[in-house]
């Protein structure tokens, strides 16, 4: 038994295979239940039941939808670029779930433990916007390139805030390995010194998944849908996959930022992480039944004009706390 | 930047939050049958026994879907004599039909009435049209067993 | 019809935002110029629900019409009646019961609250809540509908105005249960400001969007809460009472600025003001009956008669020309929505793309009357 777990623990080989078979299969199931779990939860704020015919509570719903998509005719319009075309839907769902190496479920329990983690993590997700920009152009129809284009300039605009909320807490935790991070909230949990970082996070978050209220570039009452207009069957399931692992990514990144990751009174520490994922998972699906949708300029101005000034107020204000303790 | 609403966006997810939490209002239709009230302009009825074929209904009826039929004879005594005069009753085409109600309301006898039996999707063309017997036949089983039951009111099947 | 300028750097793109669209009320088109976000024109493309129905007025008698009106406006068909039957009441000289008079108060009011709950319901799903607002009006608008089942005997169109009254007396428990259905809408009406009052994203979005001012309200030919938006205290019910509106005590509401939010907040307002009136038309309801002495072969002397009423998108009149026949010789009708649709390009110069859609989301046109 000590050799075995010597070898998964020392032998990055091995290490490695494990925790991407992992990783693979709870973002599999977890891209089962979570389609299901937002149409529930929108419908109960909109007073009514989500899908429940098919199997108890519409458990099954999932399912169908599935065999739907895998059994549907997949069009490319005639004059699409066609390789982008195909590309696209596998760049994104790659890019979505290359991050989660170095997401820590407990002080031991990493795939991978980065010493430049968190910079590891927001550097890759910047380059999701690229992924906006090709489905955008790729289908040679005006939808997608308004929704593209908008998409490409929402996600420029709110890495900065972003990254500025996060720098508050690298000062706090005096290192940027996300173990540390961890380690350092096992007194107190850093919403507590660090609440405008945490509602600056919280906005750009939203920003980043593309989730009401800024879920422009899926715009569904203006542009038909969006960036995924001309994408149908297979493709159009794995652009739909790689949003959610956004989310579930963002998810993540405030529990383990903001929240305190695995420390808690009496669960073990994997437990105490997920469970907080989830509670901000049904967060995020709650707020998309509460506001309207932000128009692309007056968003553009709370991104460059409001948020990164209040960014700069949360560094200047926690510098002044870390230095006097 | 204007701020326009004083606490954002709290005032909405209180509301929200508060619909989350309550039971939701959604009738789920093929088990639960809605409620349908005494006035409802459905399928219509018509009462053999009480039509004298005067031929109101399909004058009236702005989309002329009301049809005359002959129907048998009926014998009448006049003066000494017994004369046959051709009886007609009236069959509907639901499919040009509006549920407007005029052809209920000009009938003399009040042998036409409208019943709540709102199913009536099918197949093919043919089968929307209802000739008198079918009129007859929803009548005898829809109004008058309810009224001898003292009227359960509802979405009833046929 | 229309014409692609040149300009030099920089591309136009001509968008369709076309007639199948999650979010037109029906079937519009709108042909809209773009430059990257920016809207230089945008023009309405309107025709596809076109039934004919001037012309099929001309073959059949009065009281065939009757049923056919409700089908203009069907989000609030009370009034289409009730505008139609004024006009051949005013024909034939008759004399309506004073409670048949009440009863069609009663009515166009409750027409008015649930128009008003539709056009707050699908105006935010344009604005991007996503079924939010939706649903909540839509089950509000259910208890309504059931009272009107419970006296029309249908939910949508109605037929129940007719010719010297009404058609059949209220029955028995409706007062109580329109009172208690009043009572429910009161807090609802507070979950709708605190919804959209309150929600700065909401006001973020829909003021200063698609500004009318004043003079070009009655320039253009606005009307109804359009016209009311833009601060100008103008409504048929006090320009030119008809029925007994003049007996009971209500205000007209008007919104401040002329925006799209200004718009809302009329719809909110009259809603209030429609269950006051209603309230006070349930306690004084008369007895009596309900039909005047109509003959059975409805033949106006020649003449024609012009008949206005404000429906909840504004004034609807109807034109009858009768020439002694049974039918009659000419029937117009004059839809408000398709006036305040034609604003349209007028409000949509250098605006984004999104806000083309919250504009014509508040202009509230209703596809059945546009196209007739």
């Amino acid at each position: 038994m000590i050799d075995i777990k010597n070898i998964i623990i020392n032998n990055y080989w091995v290490r490695g295979l494990i925790g991407a078979i992992f990783w693979v299969v709870f973002l599999g199931a977890s891209l089962i239940i979570l389609p299901w779990l937002e149409r529930k939860v929108v419908a109960r704020v909109q007073h009514r039941y989500g899908p429940n015919r098919v199997g108890p509570f519409g458990i099954l719903q999932l399912v169908v939808d599935s065999i739907k998509l895998l059994t549907k005719e997949d069009i490319v319009p005639k004059y699409a670029d066609k390789f982008v075309f195909n590309l696209a839907p596998i760049i994104a769902f790659m890019l979505a779930l290359v991050v989660f190496v170095n997401i820590p479920l407990s002080p031991t329990l990493v795939v991978s433990n980065l010493n430049v983690g968190i910079l590891y993590i927001l550097a890759v997700s910047s380059l999701s916007a690229v992924i906006y920009l090709l489905t955008g152009w790729a289908p040679n129809n005006k939808f997608n390139l308004l929704g593209g284009m908008r998409a490409a300039a929402m996600m420029v605009a709110y890495e900065i805030p972003m990254a500025l909320a996060v720098i508050g807490v690298i000062m706090m935790a005096g290192s940027v390995n996300l173990v540390d991070i961890v380690e350092a909230q096992s007194r107190i949990w850093f919403i507590i010194p660090q609440i405008l970082g945490f509602l600056i996070f919280m906005v750009a978050a939203f920003a980043e998944c593309g989730r009401l209220p800024f879920d422009l570039a899926e715009a569904e009452s203006e542009l038909v849908q969006g960036w995924t207009t001309e994408y149908s069957a297979m493709k159009f399931a794995m652009l739909l996959f790689a949003e959610y692992g956004h989310t579930i990514l963002a998810a993540f990144l405030v529990t383990l930022l903001y929240l305190g990751g695995w420390h808690g009174p009496l669960l073990p520490g994997p437990i105490w992480v997920l469970l907080k994922t989830f509670l901000i998972i049904i967060f995020f699906m709650y707020m998309r039944g509460v506001l309207p949708r932000v128009r692309i300029d007056q968003f553009l101005n709370i991104g460059w004009k409001v948020l990164i000034p209040l960014a700069l107020l949360n560094i200047f204000l926690t510098g002044i706390g870390v230095i006097s303790i | 930047m204007k701020i326009r609403a004083k606490t954002l966006i709290l005032e909405p997810m209180k509301v929200a939050f508060r619909h989350m939490l309550s039971k939701p209002v959604t009738e789920q239709y093929p088990e639960e049958r809605p409620f349908i009230h005494e006035r409802y302009r459905g399928m219509h009825a018509n009462d053999l026994s009480k039509c004298i074929g005067c031929g109101s209904c399909a004058r009236v009826c702005p989309n002329q879907c009301i049809v005359m039929e002959e129907a048998g004879f009926v014998e009448k005594k006049v003066g000494d004599k017994v004369i046959k005069r051709p009886k007609k009753h009236p069959g509907i085409y639901i499919g040009r039909c509006m549920f407007c109600g005029l052809c209920v309301d000009v009938c003399p006898v009040k042998s036409l009435v409208m019943t709540d039996y709102f199913e009536l999707a099918d197949t093919t063309r043919e089968k929307l049209y209802y000739d008198y017997k079918d009129l007859g036949e929803i009548y005898e089983k829809l109004v008058r067993k309810r009224k001898m039951e003292g009227k359960a009111e509802g979405g009833q099947k046929k | 019809m229309y014409k692609l300028e040149e300009i030099e750097d920089g591309g136009k793109v001509l968008l369709n935002i076309g007639p199948i669209h999650p979010s037109t009320h029906g079937v519009l088109r709108i042909l809209v110029e773009i430059e990257g976000e920016r809207v230089i024109k945008a023009i309405p493309i309107i025709g596809q629900l076109h039934r004919g129905f001037e012309k099929l007025c001309e073959n059949r008698t009065y009281i065939q019409v009757t049923p056919l009106t409700d089908r203009l406006d069907y989000i609030a068909s009370m009034g289409n009646n009730m505008a139609y039957v004024r006009a051949v009441e005013e024909l034939l000289g008759v004399e309506i019961p004073e409670r048949a008079e009440y009863i069609r108060v009663i009515m166009l009011e409750l027409q008015r609250i649930a128009s008003h709950l539709c056009s707050i319901g699908f105006y935010s799903n344009d604005v991007g809540m996503a079924f939010t607002l939706f649903m909540y009006t839509m089950r509000d608008r259910e208890k309504i509908l059931n009272l009107f089942e419970m006296v029309a005997g249908s939910r949508l169109t109605h037929n129940y105005i007719r010719i010297g009254g009404v058609r059949e007396d209220l029955p028995k428990g409706f007062v109580k249960r329109a009172k208690e259905v009043m009572e429910y809408l009161k807090p609802k009406v507070e979950d709708y400001r605190a919804m959209c009052d309150e929600s700065e994203v909401f006001r973020m979005r829909t003021e200063d969007v698609g500004v009318l001012k004043p003079e070009d309200a009655i320039n253009l030919g606005a009307t109804g809460p359009v016209l009311r938006g833009s601060g100008l205290k103008i409504d048929t019910r006090a320009q030119d009472p008809y029925t007994i509106y003049d007996q009971f005590d209500w205000k007209i509401v008007t919104g401040k600025n002329g925006d799209c939010y200004s718009r809302y907040s009329v719809w909110v307002g009259e809603i209030e003001q429609s269950i006051g009136i209603i309230e006070q038309a349930l306690d004084n309801l008369p007895e009596g009956e309900v039909m005047a002495k109509v003959p059975k072969v409805i033949k106006p002397p020649e003449g024609e008669a012009y008949a206005r009423i404000e429906n909840p998108r504004g004034e609807l009149a109807f034109h009858v020309i009768s020439d002694g026949s049974p039918n009659p010789y000419r029937v117009k009708v004059r839809s408000p929505a398709f006036c305040n649709l034609s604003i349209l390009p007028h409000l949509c110069r250098d605006v984004l793309v999104a806000d083309v859609i919250a504009i014509c989301g508040s202009l509230d046109p209703v596809f059945g009357e546009v196209d007739r």
